[in-house]
């Protein structure tokens, strides 16, 4: 199986014999020039999908009231239910499994993923990078400062950001279009992406017709994902890219970033495909009248839901544990914060919690100046790193919850 | 070498025994001819899979069991997506349930990626497995012998 989660992985994909060029354009409604056998696909785009409202109206309130009560909570304990969602919710982009999927009741927090390959702490790094720039274009349409965040140049600065860094075998060109025809090895799924020569304009239809609509929210970003990964623009990357297109996208209509569809993106990968391929296997190639993004878009609005509520308890069993915490260690919130955090990391490093801190006015060194103080308090005890946690070989040195303020967060681990 | 955690490995009667391997075959009678003609394993079982669109054999190889998976596409099962020929999974035998949960707790908690397959069957995905080892067969757990089930594991798209 290939070492990739994020769709087309290199050795997955089997070019067939068009040998289109980079830089071939073809207008609307031509077929690939340098490959006579080549479908002809018309540039045009699926319909957006028609949500039922009932589902519009549940995921407006499971975001709001995810809103609601993280307003409630201690300020400390919204920044680290956010960093720790910012850095779980980019290893599920990174298309990376979490620790524990399945037929199994899922915890709030489950333990943070180990044993990576080089190639997934690089993929984890540069989906980081794109989701900080999502997180800034987001930030600045709120702020007026930005018509808006999508535009016709961030696919590809998605893409160069993902795929910047080694993340394969194979040279993946970041931000160039496939200059190839690709498709699937055909035992595994008939549909085959469309040629070479239609990728840049229906990408760039793609892209103006998902800003320019003003069709719900979580409509529009299943829809971008679904078309993205339908026309299967990059080498590789594909997935990851549509997942941080939904995310710009889907920002629309939540107040924040809309985390808990992309946890369950990965976490139930394999509804995440059949939802995908239900609507892509109606047809042998790109054909916008039998493409059908609606079982991917109820799909994943149903997630967005389901991500929401989760996350709403994330948030209250988080604030609750850290003023447990507190008072049984005689703490400020933010020390509590610090030693719960500490918890669901199972086991917090200096490096780790700096980088989390990226986004923050703080400096920078603080966490790990908070780290060893309380350490020195006896709030934390210092581990060694097991070797499947350290990053580039070398040996380190974590903090975890002392023993006496154990119980409460050990309570918060169990909770689902 | 790390030490073993506290609630580490079990004792060795308690520890998972490998009893078998899988994998994944385009041609079948030529697999056969090399298992069954020339090394002289039996055939012990053979017809359609339980979970996934492929006939199954599966060889008694001696200590262990040897299930080959041959794609049929009727397209009344799920397919199985990984386009690969190859050594899929490493199927261990583990006592009893309990020795399966608490082996799932120390694999989740560890950081590995587990996948709960059902009450019985726990699985590391093939991505996790080729992080840790460079190539993809994964590990399989269960807790009696298998009878040829593939785990679903790592869809291709998305």
């Amino acid at each position: 199986m290939a070492d990739d989660t994020d769709g087309a992985a290199p050795d997955r994909l089997v070019p067939d014999d068009a040998t289109t060029e980079p830089g071939d354009v073809a207008g609307p409604g031509t077929t690939d020039a340098r490959d006579p056998e080549a479908p002809w696909v018309e540039v045009a785009v699926p319909p957006f999908p028609d949500l039922p409202v009932e589902l519009l109206e549940a995921h407006a309130t499971a975001h709001r009231e995810l809103e609601h009560a993280v307003g409630g909570l201690s300020p400390d304990a919204v920044r680290t239910l956010g960093r720790w969602l910012t850095d779980h919710t980019t290893t599920a982009l990174a298309g990376i499994y979490p620790s524990i999927s399945g037929a199994v009741t899922q915890p709030l927090f489950p333990p943070p993923r180990a044993f990576l390959s080089r190639r997934h702490v690089e993929r984890r790094a540069g989906v980081a990078e794109a989701y900080r720039y999502i997180d800034v274009q987001v930030t600045l349409a709120r702020m007026g400062l930005e018509p808006h965040p999508l535009r016709i140049e961030t696919p590809f600065v998605l893409h160069a950001l993902v795929e910047g860094r080694r993340t394969s075998d194979d040279e993946t060109n970041p931000a160039v279009l496939r200059s190839r025809t690709s498709a699937w090895v055909a035992r595994v799924s008939p549909y085959a992406h469309p040629p070479a020569a239609v990728v840049r304009p229906l990408a760039e239809r793609i892209v103006i017709d998902a800003a320019m609509t003003d069709a719900p929210a979580p409509a529009v970003a299943a829809w971008i994902a679904f078309c993205w990964m339908s026309l299967h623009p990059w080498v590789d990357g594909n997935g990851r890219t549509a997942r941080l297109l939904y995310l710009l996208v889907a920002a629309r209509s939540t107040p924040s970033l809309d985390l808990g569809a992309i946890e369950l993106m990965t976490e139930r990968r394999n509804d995440y495909v059949q939802a995908l391929q239900q609507g892509q296997w109606t047809t042998p190639t790109w054909d916008a009248e039998l493409l059908d993004a609606t079982p991917f878009a109820i799909r994943t609005t149903q997630w967005s839901v389901l991500g929401a509520q989760r996350n709403r308890r994330r948030a209250e069993a988080l604030d609750a544990c850290v003023g447990e915490v507190a008072a049984l260690g005689g703490l400020e919130d933010a020390a509590a914060a610090l030693i719960v955090h500490a918890g669901i990391e199972r086991l917090l490093t200096p490096a780790h919690l700096e980088e989390l801190a990226i986004d923050t006015d703080e400096d920078r060194t603080a966490p790990a100046a908070a780290l060893e103080a309380l350490a020195d308090l006896g709030a934390l005890v210092r581990r060694p790193l097991p070797p499947s946690r350290r990053v580039d070989g070398r040996p380190g040195v974590g903090y975890a919850p002392a023993p006496a303020l154990s119980e409460p967060i050990a309570r918060l681990l169990a909770a689902t | 070498m790390t030490e073993p955690a506290a609630d580490g490995p079990q004792p060795r009667e308690r520890m998972p025994q490998l009893i078998g391997l899988e994998y994944i075959v385009d041609d079948l009678d030529r697999v056969l001819e090399l298992f069954v003609d020339l090394l002289g394993f039996e055939v012990v079982a053979r017809g359609p899979h339980p979970g996934v669109d492929a006939e199954v054999v599966t060889l008694d190889a001696g200590a262990i069991a040897i299930n080959l998976l041959h794609r049929t596409a009727t397209g009344d099962r799920p397919q199985i997506l990984d386009p690969e020929v190859a050594l899929t999974q490493l199927l261990f035998s583990v006592p009893g349930q309990g020795d399966l949960d608490a082996l799932r707790t120390r694999l989740a908690e560890a950081g590995t990626s587990v996948v709960v397959d059902n009450a019985d069957t726990i699985h590391l995905t093939t991505q996790g497995a080729r992080a840790i080892f460079g190539v993809a067969p994964t590990l399989v757990f269960r807790t009696e012998l298998p009878d040829g089930t593939a785990v679903d594991d790592e869809p291709a798209d998305g």
